[in-house]
């Protein structure tokens, strides 16, 4: 195995850590030993797109930082509007869809991180549907979204075209908050 | 009928978007964005009761048809959101009210019609 194939099996763990984890806390809870199918759909990460992004400090932030938009954005709609969690989060994707991709036609760098921030915060949005009973404060949110911006940043060139790939990202961030504080509760 | 009502839901959702994107050329964020809110608006001005789980459906199934045409063709996003509808009348109540549940169940439906494209391709 090469370096460059190594460094590949991280967004596939990461993903592949994602849907493990709804196998055990929705899919188990729900239907037992059928459960077990669901890691059918785990072979299929295989004919898909897999490639790791270089670490990017400057990338990393944005990715935290528009996550942490699409959150905290979609929980101030649903609590000051009193919306449902898909109105508040559909809208967020609307409004964050008319920010343009391209300025006068040039491609650059900052573009594509444009691009990415976009559905960062969709992604986001999906984290703010959480109920607030699991975000007892603004540090978890700022946890929650820290967590979730870097799961984006590791996933931003792999599976691409997959859908319900943003969602396994907010699915994630949530998660894994709410694992870590059990854990850190029991010690 | 609501399985029925819900599958139904789950193919507009999911068709929709993927129409939206490969017709109309949208991009994908917006295509399953702006259909997820065009049907949430009736919802939150009137209170249907009843079928409150509509939007979820159509937002949770949208994920699906935001997925590339390079991967997935008009009929397997028709299968993948017949599917995705049928999980989520078996999962829903065990969602918890986490977020990100609607879109995971939408990759595993996703990942699970391709695997059964390539084996049925390869038998």
């Amino acid at each position: 195995m090469n370096q460059e194939s190594r460094t590949n099996i991280i967004p596939l763990l990461v993903l592949g850590s994602i849907h493990i984890l709804f196998l055990l806390y929705i899919l188990i809870p729900a239907i037992g030993w059928f459960s077990i199918l669901g890691l059918v759909p785990i072979i299929g990460y295989k004919h898909l797109p897999i490639k790791i992004n270089k670490l990017n400090i400057y990338e990393i932030g944005l990715d935290v930082f528009s996550f942490s938009l699409g959150i905290l954005f979609t929980i101030w709609i649903i609590i000051k509007f009193d919306t449902s969690p898909v109105f508040a989060s559909a809208l967020i994707g609307s409004l964050a869809s008319f920010i343009p991709n391209t300025v006068l036609g040039i491609e650059t760098k900052l573009i594509q991180n444009i691009s990415h921030a976009k559905l960062a915060i969709y992604a986001g949005s999906f984290a703010g549907m959480t109920e607030l009973r699991y975000f007892p404060d603004i540090l978890s949110l700022v946890i929650t979204a820290i967590i979730g911006g870097i799961i984006y940043n590791f996933l931003r060139n792999s599976f691409t075209g997959l859908g319900g790939k943003l969602g396994s990202i907010g699915f994630g961030s949530v998660i894994l908050y709410l694992l870590s504080t059990t854990l850190l509760t029991i010690w | 009928m609501v399985i029925l009502l819900t599958i139904i839901s789950s193919i507009v959702g999911g068709f929709g978007t993927f129409l939206l994107i490969t017709k109309l050329n949208w991009h994908a964020l917006k295509a399953s964005a702006l259909l997820s809110l065009v049907v949430a608006i009736p919802f939150e001005i009137w209170e249907i009761k009843e079928y409150v789980s509509i939007p979820f459906v159509v937002f949770g199934a949208s994920f699906i048809g935001m997925s590339r045409r390079k991967i997935f063709n008009n009929n397997l996003i028709l299968i993948a959101s017949t599917l995705f509808g049928i999980l989520y009348t078996l999962l829903n109540s065990n969602f918890n009210g986490v977020g990100g549940t609607l879109g995971t169940t939408a990759c595993l439906s996703c990942l699970s019609i391709l695997v059964i494209n390539r084996l049925v391709k390869r038998g």
